[in-house]
């Protein structure tokens, strides 16, 4: 069996960086130094397998400095979670929560409760880089995920084939891969039984499968026979011999542009069959040479934000980031349906416009020439401008072209201040600098 | 001035006591009412006594409001302002222990099931 | 009020197009789907015109051919007849718009919201109405005989619920599962497959009652979209900043995807920022000049207005607009404030509108329909209010209306079962002498059942 092709350049901060970012949500200053130090495999592996959790930075509140109740107050939901993106110093756990929860497509528009959506995210957390299989089994009766695909309305005397459809489609072998309308509808016999009670002002409690709900007859799935329960259902999707390409490549996807050549695959497909663990493909594909030699991704909205407040050294101090993701398109708990975000579309204009507006209120901390910042000098100078606005968000690499044009552009509108504009111009021109950088295609890509 | 687009959920904020609270020094409660045909969900049905703000949210096809009321003798009902589908609305109280009903006013919604009770402890 | 409130109605629209043949449905059985819900959605700027678009319908058309059929739409020059739509959007109170002051059932079903004979116009066609102070504008282009009244109009057997009355009225029927508009279906019969502008919603969403089936159909992406506003930066600094935007988004990609998606946005948003010129907010220069002076306004009606007008002199290939006035009308609590605020200037706006096309000599082409889904109970409720009722009031304005009241006022000794204003007018009887009369089109093959309403004489 060929070998699983390993990255073998240098790693450098480049490198590490945009590790970070597709493993993570970017680096803090200087943390992308810190990691290449580590060499491939310790970088890698201080990811995997991190240590235990230290938070990092000021704990969050809202723009009325009160703690946050993610269970309950609207929009608190996402900023505990863009929190913990920031905070976290374990960012690959945080990011394959946020991969299983677009894997595992939930919208709260559906479940009506945040406290149950807070429960589902609890559990993606805790199987993030663990097993596939306990993973599948816990969503599958996971509260949030009964209401949302309908589990519980599925009843012996009428079945109903939501999850039972969107087990296969969506999470284990993709759209009409390798299963037939009839392996939906046996499917569906096989998850019927589950059930929760109504308790008025409480909503759905109580959520447990009920045998005498469930339907105890033969049924025949992927060719098989047997009297199929719901846990019957998932190791059956596992079992099938599509399961491991389909999971190899979506997984890869999260992480790598382009599809993965047919000996990685290969690799990855044998990885995962031996155990049904995340892990070792998860480090297989970060030692990949396509992570670091390929072309680019757009970095995802709350990813884009978290690393900007990391770069910063900012922590979540509002509600605004609720709104302006959602503007950019990704408010958290609520994608757009079961089939998740689609990162072919994460950029267009309107989107832009969501992430000029991010990057505008991240940086209103740091505004020069108010009267918040009126010790800090800024110099007429548009090389010491652009290193200045450079250094605030990490120093990030960026190409020389850009670098080119935001000279350019300080140095354009530097050229004609004088008199009273000699001294008022350089801080607009900073403010300017530091907009454009972090909306510039380099920083919105990784 | 730079607008802010509407969000998914539209804000309607409305702060307001039955007693105005000083501000800071102590910590607020949340409870969050889900409005849906036909039913009030609460995000907890237990709450401590003190500042506590309460969010309504219509997750439902019809507009709906939220009414709070202490079940004390001669109480006043709260009122909260009406929310279409998507809006929320919210309000920040003073409440002391007891137990309140919540329901939604518009006609026939309460005796279709828009109706709960919040516990509130001492 | 404006675009950014709870227009949570319109925001379900959007999603439902968003999430089109996709996932789960986000609007429940039991409440009409709005007509236009599930059209897709495609942004384009109409390079001619200058004008970012959000395109519903059509088939898939590639955007750019629109640029093309406006192009053709306006060289071809028809002058065609205009129906501009502004709705008071949740149910303005008929009865403070024309009220009987001195009708003491009035004042007893009003004891704190009735409005004194002093504070309104004396009503021309009927005297025992009078003209709600903010409403002066139409009692002046009322003595010019410009304003067509419809003091009770409805329908028989009116349905309670707010959104299925809504729908009816933009579906131009009694039917929950219509899924296109009255307009829309207009357009189906007379549009162009190419020319999204002939049906121009002049608000960020979809106005259900332009949806079509076949034909494409436009709204305004909100210039709010593209502003480019950055904290601490002002005067030409902020001018050559996106200037700089734009040359980002032309450095090369070297064919890596990712990049190039990222460079596409920061392009195009930048060209668009310049295209948007029109419909920018009120601080930025215009990109044409009114004859007239408008309102001054945060609200974009005004402006839209002033926009719309201008638009039109340029010739655009306009046929139905659609808008939504500024305010907020489903009045259950302190009425007197909101209504007061709303009318004023939606009222003042339309004057000037009328002036303005006076001016450009477009008058003769424009007929202005003001609706609302019901109007309001008679009597009020306990929160300085009223809930929502059954019939309401409309107007029609234009030079070419002919000025007389359509329906009398249905008065408030004799209300409806439910203690409802009675409806003397049927909408669907308006709607159908709006398409023969104005648009010139067949009443009877958009509007179902078309036969049975009598037809109000419209015009002079």
């Amino acid at each position: 069996m060929a070998e699983i092709p390993r990255y073998s350049g240098p790693f450098g901060v480049p490198q590490a960086e945009r590790l970070l970012w597709r493993a993570g949500f970017g680096p803090r200053r200087g943390e992308a130094a810190q990691l290449a130090k580590l060499g491939l495999d310790g970088a890698v592996l201080s990811l995997t397998r991190p240590a235990g959790e230290k938070w990092v930075g000021p704990p969050p509140r809202d723009e009325k400095g009160r703690r946050l109740a993610p269970g309950d107050a609207y929009g608190h939901d996402h900023l505990w979670w863009l929190d913990r993106m920031v905070r976290t110093s374990r960012p690959l756990v945080e990011r394959m929560t946020l991969n299983w929860h677009d894997w595992f497509a939930t919208s709260n528009s559906g479940v009506g409760s945040q406290q149950l959506m807070m429960a589902q995210n609890r559990l993606l957390r805790r199987f993030s880089l663990g097993s596939f299989r306990k993973l599948l089994i816990a969503i599958t009766a996971n509260p949030a995920m009964l209401l949302w695909l309908s589990g519980i309305d599925n009843r012996k005397d009428a079945p109903n084939e939501n999850y039972g459809r969107e087990l296969m489609e969506l999470f284990t072998l993709g759209e009409g891969n390798g299963y037939t309308e009839r392996d939906v509808r046996e499917q569906a016999r096989a998850l019927t039984g589950w059930t929760s009670t109504w308790k008025r002002g409480k909503g759905r409690t109580d959520f447990r499968f009920d045998p005498k709900r469930h339907d105890p007859g033969m049924k025949v799935i992927f060719g098989k026979k047997g009297t199929f329960s719901w846990r019957d259902s998932v190791a059956l999707t596992l079992r099938h011999p599509k399961h491991p390409p389909f999971f190899v490549e979506k997984l890869w996807s999260y992480f790598v542009p382009e599809p993965p050549s047919a000996t990685t695959r290969a690799g990855l497909e044998a990885l995962y069959r031996a155990s049904f663990e995340v892990r070792p493909v998860l480090e297989a594909i970060l030692r990949h040479p396509a992570l670091y030699t390929g072309p680019r991704m757009v970095k995802p909205p709350v990813v884009y934000t978290a690393g900007l407040l990391r770069g910063l050294g900012r922590g979540v101090d509002t509600r605004s980031w609720v709104w302006l993701s959602e503007n950019a398109g990704q408010r958290l708990f609520y994608p757009p349906n079961v089939a998740g975000w689609d990162d072919e579309r994460w950029l267009d204009t309107n989107s832009f416009h969501g992430r000029w507006g991010i990057a505008n209120t991240a940086l209103e901390k740091f505004t020069l020439g108010d009267k918040n910042s009126k010790n800090v000098k800024v110099p007429n100078d548009p090389e010491a401008i652009v290193k200045g606005a450079l250094a605030l968000l990490g120093n990030p690499t960026i190409r020389p072209e850009t670098r080119k044009e935001l000279l350019a552009f300080a140095r354009g509108s530097l050229a004609g201040a004088t008199g009273w504009k000699a001294e008022a111009y350089p801080p607009l021109v900073a403010n300017a600098v530091r907009q454009l950088l972090a909306v510039s295609p380099d920083l919105q890509t990784c | 001035m730079r607008r802010v687009l509407l969000p998914v959920l539209a804000v309607a904020l409305l702060v307001a006591g039955a007693a105005p609270a000083t501000a800071g020094t102590e910590a607020v409660s949340f409870v969050q009412v889900v409005e849906k045909e036909w039913s009030l969900v609460m995000s907890r049905t237990s709450v401590r006594a003190g500042r506590v703000t309460i969010e309504a949210v219509n997750f439902g096809t019809d507009a709906h409001d939220l009414v709070l009321q202490s079940k004390a003798k001669g109480s006043k009902p709260v009122r909260f302002k009406q929310m279409d589908p998507r809006g929320r609305t919210e309000r920040t109280l003073r409440l002391p222990a007891g137990r309140y009903a919540l329901w939604c006013s518009l006609p026939g919604h309460k005796a279709k099931g828009m109706k709960a009770t919040l516990s509130v402890r001492g | 009020m404006g675009c950014c409130d709870e227009h949570s109605r319109a925001e379900l629209i959007r999603r439902g197009i968003a999430e089109a043949g996709r996932g789960l449905p986000s609007i429940e059985a039991g409440m009409p789907t709005p007509a236009g819900t599930g059209l897709s959605r495609r942004s384009f700027v109409a390079k001619s015109v200058g004008l970012a678009l959000a395109v519903y319908g059509g088939s898939g058309l590639r955007p750019q051919l629109f640029d093309e059929g406006i192009a053709a739409a306006t060289a071809a020059g028809e002058n065609t007849k205009v129906l501009v739509s502004v709705f008071l959007d949740g149910g303005a109170d008929s009865l403070s718009m024309l009220f009987p002051a001195d009708d003491p059932d009035y004042l007893a079903l009003r004891p704190r919201l009735a409005l004194p004979a002093s504070s309104g116009t004396p009503f021309a066609e009927d005297s025992r109405l009078y003209w709600h102070p903010s409403l002066q504008p139409f009692a002046q282009l009322h003595g010019e005989g410009k304003v067509s009244v419809m003091p009770g109009i409805g329908y028989d057997h009116p349905n309670q619920s707010h959104f299925t009355s809504r729908h009816f009225s933009e579906v131009g029927a009694a039917d929950e599962r219509l899924t296109t508009g009255w307009l829309g279906r207009y357009l189906d019969r007379v549009g162009s497959p190419d020319n999204p502008l002939q049906g121009l919603s002049l608000d960020w969403s979809l106005q259900p009652s332009l949806a079509t089936a076949k034909m494409p159909i436009a709204a305004i992406d909100s210039p709010d979209r593209y502003d480019f506003w950055a904290r601490g930066v002002w005067g030409d600094v902020h001018e050559r900043m996106i200037a700089t935007i734009g040359r980002l988004g032309t450095l090369p990609t070297h064919g890596d995807p990712g990049l190039r998606q990222a460079t596409d946005a920061t392009r195009q948003s930048s060209q668009l920022y310049r295209q948007l010129t029109p419909f920018r907010g009120k601080d930025e220069k215009k990109g044409f000049s009114s004859p007239v002076a408008y309102p001054e306004s945060d609200d974009r009606f005004p402006n839209r207005l002033a926009g719309l007008a201008a638009m039109l002199a340029a010739g655009m290939p306009l046929r139905v607009v659609a808008m939504s006035a500024p305010g907020g009308y489903d009045t259950h609590d302190d009425q007197a404030n909101d209504l007061a605020e709303g009318l004023k200037l939606t009222a003042d706006s339309l004057l000037a509108f009328q002036r303005d096309l006076e001016a450009r000599g477009l008058a003769d082409r424009v007929l202005v329909h003001v609706w609302s889904e019901f109007g309001r109970r008679a009597k009020e409720n306990g929160s300085n209010g009223t809930d929502h009722g059954a019939a309401g009031a409309g107007f029609l304005i234009g030079s070419r209306v002919k000025g007389q009241m359509i329906g009398e006022f249905p008065g408030v000794k004799q209300l409806d079962e439910d203690g409802n204003l009675r409806a003397t007018a049927d909408y669907r009887g308006l709607y159908s002498a709006i398409l023969e009369d104005w648009l010139g089109a067949d009443a009877e093959a958009i509007i179902p059942g078309a036969r049975k309403f009598k037809r109000p004489a419209i015009l002079r």
